[in-house]
C-alpha cells in the first residue's frame, strides 16, 4: 500500500510540475502577485490619502471662536455650513464640537474640549483622522503655549487670534506626522493570513481538478482501476500531491510577502522563527484540508471544467472569513472561534504574526483540520467506490 | 481458463449485458461481435473487474473475480475502448513504466519487458516522446503495450484494432497467435469482419445486451466460403435479416 501511494504520488508530482500552467499557476503566481498586489494598494492608498490631504471638508457646531477660525484659515481645510446633519449625509469627513465657552477658557488659560466626530461608514472619515489629529494637536500646544499668560489675564482675545494665525500647518507634513503608523506593516499583517489560507486552497485547485476529473476526461482513470491498486492508495497518493501543491502555493505567497516586507524594510515586530515554522506547520494541516475538499469536488464532477466551476465559490468562502478576522485584535480571541472552520485558521494565523505563539490554539486548529479532512476523505473513498461516480453516467 | 456464468449488467434502468454465459479455454482467442450498443465494452469491463456485474458470477482459473478479485486482477489485462487514455505529461515509456510498476514488478523488469514490448509493438523510436506528441495509432500501439505490460494470463482487448493501419493490425494479431502459444486468453472485439474471421478459435456474437451465438470459427473457415461466412456474421448481427 506505502510502495503504491508512493508511486502514485511521484508520478502525479511529476506530471503537475511539467504542466507549465499549474507550475507558473501555483509556484510562481502568488510569489509575484502577493508583492503586487501589495504594491498596488499601497500605493493607491498613498495616493487617496494625498488626494484627501488637500481637501478635508468639516462642519462646526459652534460656528466663529477661535478653533473655527484656525480651522478656516488652513489651506486645505473646507468648512461647510450645516452643521451634524452633513455628516450623518456624508458630505463632509468630520464634525466638530467644542465647549460652548471656548474662548473664554481659552483667554482665562483653562483646558479646553474639542470632540471630533468622525463618520462612521465613508472611508474618507477614516483616512481623515491623522490629519485632524495634527490640526487639533497643534491648536491645543498652541494655547497651552500662552495659557500662563492667559491665567493672568494678560491676553485679549485680539492678541489670541494673531498667535493662532499665525501658525498654519503645511499640508505636506501632516502626511508624514500620520504615516507613523507603519501602513505597510498593517498591509502585509492583513494579507498574509488571507494570501496564505487563498493559496492553500486556490493552490491546490487545479491539481486536485486534473488529477481526478481530468483522469476521468483522459480515460486514464479506468486503466488504472483495472491494474488493481486499491482504491485507498489511488485516492492518499493523489490526495498527497494536491496537498503538496497546496503547501508550495501557500510558502510560495508567504516568501511573497516576506520578500515584499523586507523590499520595503517593514519589520514586522514579533515575528520569530519559532512563529514562521508554526505558520509552516499550520500551512501543511490548511493545505490538507483544502486539498481534500478539492480532490472530493474533482472526484465528483465529470470534467476538469465542471471541477473549476464548483472549486471557484469555495475559495470565495475562505476570503469572507479572513476579511472578518481582519477587524479583530488578535488579543483575547475568544476559544470556541477556534473551532469554527476557516476562521480558525486566520485567527491562528493572524496570532502567530503578532508572535503569538499559543499551543492550545495550534492545538486545537491543527486537530479541527486533521479532523474535518479525514472526513472529507473518507467521503471521497465512499464516492470512489462508486461506479456511477467514477464511470460516467 | 475464464468462466462467464449469466452475466447481467443494469445502468440504472438500461439493462446492458442480459445473462450472457460462455467459457474461454487458456491459448483460445476470441472475438467479439455486435453492433454499437450491443453489450460488447460492458462485458469486457465486468471480465476486467472495473465494472462489478448486477448478476451472475466469473471465474478466472478457478478463482471468483468478484470475491478473490485481488488474486485474479493481476493476472487480467484490459485495453479500453474510445478514447485511449495516456498521461499526456509523460512519455510513451514512462507511461508503461508507471503502470509496470503499480502492478507490482520489480524495477529491473519493467525495464526488460518495455524494451521487449517496444520492440515487438515498434515503438521504438518514440517511446521517448510526450504521450501528447504521438499521432493515434501511436498511441494506440503504447495503449496495447501498457494493459499488457504486467504479462497478463487473460488479455482483454475492446477494439484494439481501431486506429491502427494494416501493418500495425497484422503486428498486433501476430502477437495474439505468440501469446496463444504461451496458453494465454484473449477476448477482442472488433468492428473489423475480417480480423475476427481471421485471427480467432471462437466468435461471441452479441446482440442488444445477450449472446446470440457461438461459434467455431475455424470450421466455419473451412467449410464456407469467405463470402458465405460473411453473410452469416452480418445476419447474427443484425436481427432484422435473421429467419428462424
Ligand atoms: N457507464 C454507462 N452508463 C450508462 N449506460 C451505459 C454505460 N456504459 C454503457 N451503457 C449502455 O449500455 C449499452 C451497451 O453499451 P456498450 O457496452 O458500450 O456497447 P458496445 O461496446 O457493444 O457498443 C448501451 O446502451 C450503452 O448506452
Ligand atoms: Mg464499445
Amino acid at each position: 500500500m506505502l510502495k503504491e501511494i508512493s508511486i502514485i504520488f511521484k508520478k502525479e508530482l511529476k506530471t503537475m510540475m511539467r504542466d507549465r500552467r499549474t507550475f507558473i499557476f501555483s509556484v510562481i503566481m502568488p510569489f509575484v502577485l502577493v508583492p503586487l498586489m501589495l504594491f498596488v494598494i499601497s500605493y493607491s492608498m498613498s495616493n487617496f490619502r494625498h488626494q484627501i490631504s488637500e481637501n478635508i471638508s468639516l462642519s462646526f457646531k459652534n460656528k466663529d471662536d477661535l478653533f473655527y477660525k484656525f480651522c478656516a484659515l488652513q489651506e486645505n481645510i473646507k468648512i461647510m455650513e450645516g452643521g451634524k446633519e452633513l455628516l450623518e449625509r456624508g458630505l463632509v469627513s468630520a464634525y466638530i464640537e467644542t465647549d460652548e465657552d471656548l474662548d473664554y477658557k481659552i483667554l482665562h488659560g483653562e483646558k479646553v474640549n474639542i470632540s471630533i466626530e468622525y463618520g462612521n461608514s465613508s472611508i474618507n472619515s477614516i483616512m481623515t483622522t491623522p490629519f485632524l489629529n495634527v490640526y487639533e494637536q497643534s491648536f491645543l500646544e498652541i494655547c497651552s503655549s500662552f495659557a500662563d499668560l492667559a491665567a493672568k489675564n494678560k491676553i485679549t482675545y485680539e492678541q489670541a487670534e494673531k498667535i493662532l494665525n499665525y501658525y498654519k500647518v503645511p499640508a505636506t507634513e501632516a502626511p508624514k506626522v500620520s504615516s507613523d503608523v507603519n501602513e505597510g506593516l498593517i498591509y502585509v499583517s492583513m494579507l498574509a493570513p488571507m494570501m496564505m489560507l487563498l493559496y492553500s486552497c486556490v493552490g491546490s485547485a487545479g491539481c486536485a481538478s486534473e488529477i481526478t476529473a481530468g483522469e476521468k476526461e483522459h480515460g486514464t482513470l479506468e486503466p488504472l482501476i483495472s491494474t488493481g491498486v486499491s482504491r485507498d492508495a489511488i485516492v492518499l497518493g493523489k490526495l498527497l500531491t494536491a496537498a503538496a501543491i497546496g503547501l508550495i502555493s501557500s510558502v510560495s505567497a508567504a516568501a511573497g510577502l516576506f520578500g515584499y516586507a523586507i523590499l520595503q524594510s517593514i519589520t514586522i515586530p514579533n515575528m520569530s522563527l519559532t512563529a514562521f515554522s508554526y505558520i509552516l506547520w499550520i500551512s501543511i494541516f490548511t493545505s490538507l484540508f483544502f486539498a481534500t475538499v478539492n480532490m472530493a469536488i474533482g472526484v465528483f464532477s465529470k470534467s476538469y471544467k465542471e471541477a473549476q466551476t464548483y472549486m471557484m465559490p469555495v475559495s470565495l468562502m475562505v476570503l469572507f472569513p479572513s476579511y472578518y478576522a481582519y477587524f479583530s485584535s488578535v488579543n483575547n480571541i475568544p476559544i470556541q472561534f477556534f473551532s469554527i472552520p476557516i476562521l480558525n485558521i486566520v485567527y491562528v494565523i493572524k496570532e502567530l504574526f503578532a508572535g503569538i505563539v499559543n499551543f492550545n490554539h495550534l492545538g486545537i486548529v491543527s486537530g479541527w483540520l486533521v479532523i474535518y479532512s479525514v472526513a472529507v476523505y473518507l467521503i471521497i473513498r465512499h464516492m470512489f467506490k462508486k461506479e456511477s461516480v467514477i464511470f460516467r453516467i | 481458463m475464464v468462466k462467464v456464468e449469466n452475466i447481467s449488467k443494469f445502468f440504472g434502468k438500461v439493462h446492458a449485458v442480459k445473462g450472457v454465459s460462455f467459457e474461454v479455454s487458456d491459448g483460445e482467442i476470441v472475438g467479439l461481435i455486435g453492433e454499437n450498443g450491443a453489450g460488447k465494452s460492458t462485458l469486457l469491463r465486468i471480465l476486467s473487474g472495473a465494472l462489478c456485474p448486477s448478476d451472475g458470477t466469473v471465474h478466472v482459473d478457478g478463482f471468483d473475480l468478484l470475491t478473490q478479485r485481488q488474486d485474479v486482477r493481476k493476472n487480467i489485462g484490459i485495453l479500453f475502448g474510445n478514447e485511449v487514455g495516456l498521461y499526456e505529461r509523460l512519455t510513451a515509456r514512462e507511461n508503461l513504466e508507471y503502470f509496470a510498476l503499480l502492478s507490482g514488478m520489480n524495477k529491473r523488469n519493467v525495464q526488460k519487458r518495455i524494451s521487449v514490448l517496444a520492440e515487438c509493438f515498434e515503438f521504438k523510436k518514440f517511446q521517448n516522446k510526450m504521450a501528447h506528441t504521438l499521432s493515434k495509432g501511436m498511441r494506440q500501439k503504447v495503449a496495447i503495450a501498457r494493459c499488457i505490460v504486467h504479462d497478463p494470463k487473460i488479455m482483454l482487448f475492446d477494439e484494439p484494432d481501431a486506429g491502427l493501419d494494416f501493418g500495425a493490425s497484422k503486428i498486433f494479431f501476430e502477437f495474439l497467435e505468440l501469446c496463444k502459444e504461451q496458453k494465454k486468453s484473449v477476448i477482442f472485439s472488433s468492428h473489423s469482419m475480417e480480423n475476427v474471421k481471421m485471427y480467432t478459435d471462437k466468435i461471441v456474437v452479441m446482440r442488444a445486451g445477450n449472446v446470440v451465438k457461438v461459434l467455431n470459427s475455424a470450421e466455419y473457415r473451412e467449410s464456407h466460403s469467405n463470402r458465405e461466412f460473411n453473410q452469416f456474421l452480418f445476419q447474427l448481427i443484425c436481427e432484422e435479416t435473421v429467419s428462424a
